[in-house]
């Protein structure tokens, strides 16, 4: 307050600007009356000629109580619930937590006592027969206009106005930073009509985004969007067995012809017009089957009562996780908010050929090279099997102390085929496939030896899918 | 031949009533997402309105026409309610099964939503429509002459019922004292 009145900010008003007096949670209700007096004190001045400035509300502390009234119990935060959650608690299944999403984790089924044995079967089950999950959870997104394959061009790293009417694409988002936002499947439907596909965690962030995009930095575009997630309730039926499941229930049977891999369209089932999409996060033969949402329930007993006399069921969170582990696919256990394209191997997909949001930043020095962890595969080779996500990679021989980690573990599964097995980032991981490493838990007491491999275990060349 | 049965989104949770206040579950025939393309919103509201009875209202507000209604959802969004529309030069999506439509009626509606939802309901008029939100759920709100509908995505209906009925009980509870 003396050197405000020294550099002569003798003015209340200037010498809250130089001082920031006032501008604390308290709004200068008790803090200014002091103010002023060692002002007024150092310019010798009384109180009233010095000056008092005007304080806002609040002038009286809002009680967190009241900030957090109704938050108690249910009132929380929203429950999401999907279409199958009644027929799934109903079989027992334990219901975990994604979002605002409730999903189950495993089914379980009599004379099983852990959930890895549950786990176990659904994973066999999916990759000999059929599984069904709810998948209803993960983003829809609507877009639509003249417009509509241009704005996608600009958002993905790749190009969809190529994207032939009736057929699915993989797609890479990047943030404006360059660092990948999300990823997901989009569909054309028409010359002018996409879905796209979000992931769950991130569907409102892409909605946003896209939103942005759209009012602020293409307004030029005509395209319209709206989230269509609650509209549909969707099912994969993944497996070598799902297309002679779907064949018994469709109106009309589809063949390697009509849906294709990486195909979509229109389908009716009981008379109810739906879509179906030709994508597999399993890796296997597998498709994902739409209807309106007031049919789901009904769908899902449909489906499950389809897949049981052919060795099939429903599978939950902890099978889909090692099932896409096993092929490599990646979640936001993988992009999560640090990674590149370049990181996970995907650099490829940011088109040379047009612009896209995150591009210049991404080819930034730093962002691409040896020096970056990239993805790898894992798998333990020692005696000790047990692997974590979260845990650091040492040299064999190093110090395991925090200057030496190589990388970090992000996603691991049990593979009842081929064991453990674990995704990470590794420093200049691609070329080092073969390596042995430590894969060392601190917290958790972990320290197996592992060997690096490629991040895709099972079916590199994908022929499951395409069969 | 498979035989698919619809269920509502609010089965098995309402009606519900507390003191004079009533929240029901609407049946609305269909929800229709329009919204136009550059250039286009006259000639769309003068289709709609044709389909309708009524044409694409100002923001903030629902438009009743014969067939159904149309309500301001968004920046150049609307949904159109029971009517169904012919082609237009329009991004359309069927909303039918994505939303959880109930109505909330009564001496002290407003009361229940002033505990829920930051709007000023003392200014709002019948007709009039607000994209808000209800605790914090994502709504679409449209002022009846005896209460107001209430719109949620439909996975959400279990809260908004749950919220809707504290709400209710405190506001039915204090005008019983």
């Amino acid at each position: 307050m003396k050197l405000a009145a020294q550099e002569n900010m003798s003015s209340v008003e200037h010498m809250k600007r130089y001082t920031t007096q006032g501008m604390a949670p308290d709004q200068g209700k008790n803090s200014n009356v002091g103010a002023f007096a060692i002002l007024a004190d150092a310019t010798g001045r009384a109180i009233p000629e010095t000056g008092t400035t005007t304080f806002r509300p609040p002038y009286t502390p809002v009680s967190i109580a009241a900030m957090g009234a109704g938050g108690q119990d249910d009132g929380f935060a929203p429950q999401r619930f999907t279409t199958s959650d009644a027929q799934s608690r109903k079989m027992d299944a334990p219901m975990i937590e994604a979002g605002m999403w409730y999903r189950p984790s495993y089914f379980p089924k009599e004379g099983e006592t852990t959930w890895q044995e549950a786990c176990d079967r659904e994973v066999k089950m999916v990759r000999s027969s059929v599984g069904i999950c709810d998948v209803s959870t993960l983003g829809k997104i609507d877009i639509q206009g003249p417009d509509a394959a241009a704005f996608l061009d600009f958002v993905y790293t790749s190009t969809f106005s190529t994207l032939k009417v009736g057929r699915v694409r993989y797609g890479l988002m990047l943030r404006e930073d360059g660092h990948v936002m999300d990823d997901g499947t989009t569909a054309r439907l028409g010359e002018h009509h996409f879905v796209m596909t979000t992931t769950t965690a991130a569907a409102g962030q892409v909605m946003r985004h896209l939103e942005f995009v759209r009012q602020c930095l293409r307004p030029e575009l005509d395209v319209q969007l709206i989230s269509t997630t609650e509209q549909w309730a969707q099912f994969a039926v993944a497996g070598p067995k799902s297309r002679e499941l779907l064949n018994g229930l469709l109106d009309t049977a589809i063949d390697n012809d009509s849906f294709p891999f990486m195909g979509c369209g229109e389908i009716s089932v009981g008379g109810i017009k739906g879509r179906l999409f030709r994508i597999s996060f399993s890796g296997e033969h597998a498709y994902e089957i739409a209807v309106p949402a007031r049919y789901g329930a009904s769908l899902f007993d449909t489906l499950l009562k389809a897949a049981e006399p052919i060795g099939g069921g429903a599978y939950g969170m902890e099978a889909l996780n090692v099932l896409r582990i096993e092929k490599g696919f990646i979640t936001h256990a993988e992009i999560h908010g640090r990674v590149t394209a370049f990181d996970i191997g995907m650099e490829r997909m940011i088109s040379s050929k047009k612009d896209c949001i995150g591009k210049t930043a991404a080819a930034r020095p730093g962002l691409v090279g040896d020096a970056r962890e990239q993805l790898v595969g894992l798998q333990p080779v020692g005696e000790r099997k047990n692997m974590t996500a979260g845990a650091f990679l040492f040299g064999p021989d190093d110090d395991k102390t925090r200057v030496n980690a190589q990388g970090y573990s992000t996603s691991v599964g049990h593979s009842p085929e081929l064991g453990n097995l674990g995704l990470a980032f590794l420093k200049n991981g691609r070329a080092r496939h073969g390596e042995t490493l430590r894969l060392v838990d601190h917290m958790r007491g972990v320290d197996t030896f592992v060997v690096v491999t490629d991040p895709v275990f099972m079916d590199k060349r994908g022929e499951r899918a395409r069969g | 031949m498979v035989e698919l049965t619809a269920k509502t989104p609010c089965a098995g949770l309402l009606p519900v009533a507390y003191g004079a206040l009533t929240l029901r579950e609407l049946a609305v025939a269909h929800i229709t997402s329009v919204a136009p393309l550059k250039g286009q919103h006259e000639a769309v509201s003068s289709v709609v309105k044709s389909a309708v009875g009524a044409g694409l209202p100002d923001p903030g507000r629902a438009l009743k026409g014969a067939k159904g209604e149309v309500v301001w959802s968004g920046k150049d969004q609307f949904f159109v309610l029971d009517a169904e529309l012919p082609k237009l030069n329009a991004a359309t999506t069927d909303q039918s099964d994505a939303w959880a439509v109930v109505a909330l009626e009564g001496e002290g509606a407003a009361e229940v939503l002033a505990r829920l939802c930051p709007l000023d309901f003392g200014r709002m008029d019948e007709g009039d429509a607000a994209r808000s939100l209800i605790g914090h759920m994502s709504a679409v709100i449209i002022a009846r002459s005896d209460g107001y509908d209430l719109m949620v995505f439909r996975s959400m209906a279990k809260t908004l019922v749950h919220e809707l009925s504290v709400a209710m009980k405190g506001v039915a509870s204090r005008a019983a004292l």
